[in-house]
């Protein structure tokens, strides 16, 4: 999640936003657009309809895990 | 203050308790509205007491037994109602966008995950008035499915429902249906203006009717006074449901209760005692909100009349992982089982 857009609120450059706890991402981080979120009992997924990307909780995790493992 | 001025109350409130405790575990009785009324004004300081009372009338009339539930939204956003704390609704802008009706392989890995907590029961839910033809059918080739795949338990929550409707999916194997009155009767018009809590309450009466069992759950911190927290107990009681999903407000961007602030962790855990209180022998589910309104307390409530939990995420917001209530249930030897009709 290192697009211009902020997945929180979907504006561009925000800055403002901090990461709110139990929630996916609401917004696409390449376009600014309401993403369509699927939650299931243990992890998440998110599509852009504009873009077409996916992102799931799975891949959250290990982006956040990977700078700290090194 | 003197001696006298501070013990009074203290006093009061120890034969409070005392009644409750004579009506519930030696009378088996219910507690009446007054009766209700009375615990509810006890000062925070009682609190504790009030949930002591509680867990040992839950492990009376319930016994240790925590009862484990996934949840998943098979059909997400776009709901033409207005349930003013609702993401999902399609009246309130910045609201989830519609997605269609999850597939089948998508349902059944939802299941197998639920599963592999643990759980006994998986729930079915849709952001809907009501049911279409399409919708019943689905859902009722839906549920075999699941019980074939996992074993588990099939509920269902899809809105507002006919008689027929009801008749269909109870013949379908569906064992539990739920559907929320969230809040007091007299209190709803400020909450949903696009249908009556007399429609949600006659569903709830045909539920029963046709043999499912029934869950009907409140929603706490729209803003409701005290009094009508009493108001929904009682009506609870006369639906005598056989659980009741507990959601504190996570107040929710973009509805008109978003500028409301969670319940303070004393007051949730006072009123999740006065559920068990008014309600001895529900499963009474821990369901949305209880992470960011519980916070640290979350194994308190545990210890205040809750026997159930929803685990793993909720429709639309996440919750915390399976594994820290898994570790908070083993740490409190409360052992994990299917619940049913404990009265
Ligand atoms: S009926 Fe259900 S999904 Fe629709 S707005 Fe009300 S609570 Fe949300
Ligand atoms: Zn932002
Ligand atoms: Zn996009």
């Amino acid at each position: 999640m290192s697009g211009a857009f902020c997945p929180w609120c979907g504006t561009r450059d925000c800055g403002d936003c901090r990461r709110p706890a139990y929630e996916a991402p609401r917004h696409c981080d390449g376009c600014g657009r309401r993403l369509r979120v699927t939650v299931h009992p243990t992890g998440w997924e998110t599509r852009c309809r504009r873009c077409g990307t996916v992102s799931t909780s799975a891949e959250a995790r290990e982006a956040v895990r990977l700078p700290e493992g090194g | 203050m003197t001696a006298a001025a501070t013990t009074r109350p203290t006093g009061e409130a120890r034969s409070r308790l005392r009644a409750a405790e004579v009506a519930l575990i030696d009378e088996r009785r219910l507690l009446e509205a007054d009766e209700l009324r009375a615990l509810a004004a006890l000062d925070d300081e009682q609190v504790p007491a009030l949930t002591a009372l509680a867990h040992a009338v839950r492990l009376e009339w319930c016994g240790p037994t925590v009862e484990i539930e996934g949840i998943l939204s098979v059909k997400t956003g776009g709901c033409p109602e207005d349930c003013h704390f609702c993401s999902q609704s399609a009246r309130f802008s910045e609201t989830l966008p519609a997605a269609p009706f999850l597939d089948v392989d998508e349902v059944l890995a939802a299941a197998r995950e639920t599963a592999d907590t643990g759980a006994s029961e998986f729930c079915m839910v849709l952001a809907i008035r009501g049911p279409d033809e399409r919708t019943l059918q689905r859902l009722i080739s839906l549920v075999p499915l699941i019980e074939a795949e996992t074993g588990l338990n099939v509920a269902v929550s899809a809105g507002i429902l006919t008689d027929d409707q009801a008749g269909r999916l109870a013949d379908g194997g569906v064992h539990r249906y739920n559907h929320n009155l969230e809040t007091a009767r007299s209190f709803f018009p400020q909450i949903a203006t696009t249908h009556t809590w007399d429609e949600r309450y006659e569903t709830c009466l045909l539920v029963r009717r046709h043999g499912m069992e029934l869950c009907c759950g409140a929603l706490l911190g729209m803003g409701e006074t005290v009094e009508h927290r009493v108001e929904l107990l009682g009506q609870l009681q006369s639906l005598d449901p056989t659980e009741v999903p507990l959601n504190f407000l996570n107040p929710r961007p973009g509805t008109p209760l978003q500028i409301r602030r969670p319940l303070r962790p004393l007051e949730a855990l006072r009123w999740i005692a006065l559920f068990r209180l008014a309600l001895p022998g529900v499963i009474l589910r821990y369901a949305g909100g209880r992470e960011i309104t519980l916070r640290e307390f979350q194994a308190m409530g545990m210890t205040a009349g809750i026997n159930a939990l929803i685990v793993g995420n909720y429709l639309t917001t996440l919750g915390r992982s399976p594994d820290e209530d898994l570790r908070m249930l083993d740490d409190l030897q409360m052992p994990i089982g299917a619940l049913s009709g404990v009265i």
